[in-house]
């Protein structure tokens, strides 16, 4: 079974492996740590082979309501914004466009294409134009394809609509974003010329095989900043672990630690949340950060399936493993007994887990991430089934 | 238990807690998952493949960061499902959220809704706006569009909508909390209830943003929130106040209104009034001088007080 466990030596090697010399956040034992920055200013990073740049923490304006908490990100450094057509039907460009009537010189400004893969450059065009009236500007530095995945990149549309959406001067450079598959996605599309920036999910959770594959966009000058720093932020759930952690903080520097991610996507939605993620870019990574971020992704490990699907493949007896282990999810996390149960009860009786006690598990040496899937097989087949 | 929570309760609204919701032991609400299961067919539009379901966890991969959103108002489970009709051009997309109670169904409807949406007597509350409907019911919110939109696509997303309507439980009528606020002067989708950080603030929580015409170049901004207790909403207060003088300057008290209130600049959004009673922290911002915006923060409180 391929351990998948990450020790905190791991945790350092993974999170630095692209580190250079002069730009890394070092660890306080180290004796001294170089900034990107003077002392109190926030830290900014080139985005890749654009002329941008942008600040290590940027905002993620979905639910933003106050155009007020985008003027104090400004007001801190903050430069670089994502938005989306999609967020809220168009509303969080609203906002965002209400800050940039009088702050749009000061702005990275990230928006995504509206449409989907087989969208034509019509459509995309005229989405474009819908979004710079919500954010009331001529023009946004880099536009998207969201949620991208091959079709995407296949759909020449997408390159002939910035291309004129760029000779047109309404955007500047052009990016992707991957949630999803995302070394695979990355890597089809830094090969395309025309793509400058990639924004990507990369947590302590979730960034094994996804170093290389930064190293990879870097070697090609595509700019990335991240998303989805929080892995889930599942802290809440054992308050012990957190005590006196600065958790979020951890692990927003641990992902600006890879000098490959030039800045990291942070929810703020309130004045707090700017001065929470603005000071924490300012902190080093510590001995105590990635402490806690060992004993983070242990305690959850086991309780964060990725639905990836190999355990199904593994499996010597066609049980619906990938199946069941949502159920067991709903069932276990999300207190959905009544709607599990029935989701289980529809299964024919041979792709359940009646029979899983006595297997000896491939699905537990086929999962990718270490869970103990025979054990959440057997247990769920006790809690599921109907008495 | 939140003062909104007890609000609802007091009212006779079932209140699940913010997050699973079908465990609950409140009323036996269908899933969503259930509800587009049964509707195979709606007049001449087909679905065309078995409804898909998703969580708090997996919500990205069909909508993106736009789920954070979703997450933030307590959905528990929604699907959504894909139509066809012979002879009409489009796809039509229906999903169906389950959220905690009334309020957070207004809620995530508020926050999609666009400015120029025209209302639909659909469910407690509905606008159409282009190719798209939303409305909610009770603990659900529906959300339909038709890509690409046929001619008179409105004629379309109505039927649809209805069916969708006809199977859900209600109550089809708004929280009355709503009622709260002034209907003279009101600017027209601008009602929201905001699930987290009301204006900015995280001591502010959750609460209602809606907009007044009083005569300025701007409409005025309505804010409310409504704390567990007295104390909590006399620190709300304080905190706001302070903010105002950090980043606006100076505050004078005013007399009159409330157990305390101020006037002040908000740094966004220029001058503001605003005022403490009982458990109500509520104000005016971009609001023009004179009597308007004090009678108006006047109406708010009481309107909120009364309901509380």
């Amino acid at each position: 079974m391929r351990d998948s466990r990450i020790t905190r030596r791991a945790f350092v090697r993974s999170a630095s492996t692209a580190v250079a010399a002069g730009a890394a956040i070092a660890l306080p034992a180290s004796g001294a740590h170089a900034q990107e920055a003077a002392a109190g200013e926030m830290p900014m990073r080139k985005l890749g082979k654009t002329d941008l740049m942008v600040s290590v923490a940027s905002l993620g304006s979905f639910g933003l309501t106050n155009p007020g908490v985008l003027e104090a990100a400004l007001d801190a450094g903050v430069n670089l914004i994502d938005t989306g057509p999609g967020y809220g039907e168009g509303n969080a460009e609203r906002a965002v466009g209400q800050a940039m009537q009088k702050r749009r010189d000061e702005a990275v400004l990230s928006t995504k294409f509206a449409g989907g893969a087989d969208a034509t450059k019509e459509q995309l065009l005229s989405g474009l134009d819908g979004s710079l009236k919500r954010l009331q500007t001529d023009h946004v530095d880099i536009v998207q394809i969201g949620m991208a995945d091959p079709g995407h990149f296949a759909n020449t549309a997408f390159f002939e609509a910035f291309r004129e959406a760029k000779a047109a001067g309404k955007a500047r450079f052009m990016g992707f974003s991957a949630h999803g598959d995302v070394p695979n996605v990355v890597t089809e599309g830094i090969g395309h010329d025309d793509v400058a920036v990639a924004m990507v999910k990369y947590n302590v959770m979730e960034q094994e095989g996804l170093n290389d594959v930064l190293a990879k966009a870097a070697e090609r000058s595509v700019g990335v900043f991240v998303m989805k720093a929080g892995a889930g932020n599942r802290e809440a759930e054992d308050r012990q672990l957190v005590e006196g952690v600065d958790a979020e903080g951890a692990k927003v520097r641990w992902a600006l630690s890879n000098a490959n991610i030039a800045s990291v996507c942070c929810r703020m939605l309130s004045f707090e949340d700017v001065d929470k993620f603005v000071a924490a870019v300012k902190k080093p990574l510590t001995e105590a950060d990635l402490d806690f971020l060992e004993r983070y992704r242990q305690r959850f490990a086991t309780a964060y399936c990725r639905a990836c699907g190999s355990c199904s493949a593994g499996c010597p007896q066609q049980v619906a493993v990938a199946d069941i282990m949502r159920y067991h999810m709903y069932f276990r996390y999300y207190g959905f007994e009544k709607e599990a149960m029935r989701l289980y009860a529809q299964l024919p009786e041979e792709r359940r887990a009646g029979a899983c006690a006595g297997c000896t598990g491939g699905c537990t040496a086929s999962c990718p991430y270490g869970l103990s899937t025979k054990a959440n097989m057997v247990e769920a087949d006790g809690l599921l089934t109907l008495a | 238990m939140s003062g909104l929570a007890r609000l609802l309760t007091i009212s006779g609204v079932a209140l699940g807690v913010a997050g699973p919701v079908l465990a609950d032991g409140a009323a036996d609400l269908p899933a969503p998952i259930d509800v587009l299961a049964s509707l195979e067919r709606i007049g001449p539009w087909e679905r065309v493949a078995p409804a898909h379901e998703y969580v708090p966890d997996n919500l990205w991969e069909y909508i993106d960061g736009g789920a954070a959103l979703f997450v933030s108002y307590g959905f528990s489970t929604m699907a959504t499902a894909e139509y066809a009709a012979d002879g009409i051009k489009g796809t039509a997309t229906v999903d169906l959220y389950l959220v905690p109670d009334d309020l957070h169904a207004f809620g995530l409807y508020s926050r999609e809704r666009g400015p120029k949406g025209i209302a639909a007597t659909i469910g407690a509350e509905a606008v159409i706006d282009g190719a798209a409907a939303r409305f909610y019911t009770g603990r659900y919110y529906v959300k339909l569009k038709i890509v690409p939109a046929p001619e008179d696509v409105g004629a379309h997303l109505r039927p649809i909508a209805r069916a969708v309507e006809a199977v859900l439980p209600g109550p089809g009528r708004p929280p009355d909390i709503l009622a709260a606020f002034p209907a003279a002067g009101q600017v027209p989708n601008t009602l929201q209830f905001i699930g987290t950080d009301l204006l900015g603030h995280a001591f502010l929580r959750s609460g209602f943003l809606v907009d007044y015409d009083l005569g300025g170049d701007d409409p005025a901004r309505v804010f409310a929130f409504v704390g567990d207790s007295e104390e909590e909403a006399t620190d709300a207060f304080g905190k706001l106040r302070a903010f105002f003088e950090k980043r606006g300057g100076p505050t004078t008290g005013v007399a009159g209104l409330g157990g305390a209130a101020f006037t002040g600049k908000e740094p966004f959004y220029g001058p503001g009034l605003v005022a403490r009673k009982e458990r109500i922290v509520a104000g005016v911002v971009r609001a023009p001088t004179g009597s308007r915006a004090a009678a108006l923060l006047d109406a708010v409180l009481q309107g909120l007080t009364e309901r509380l």
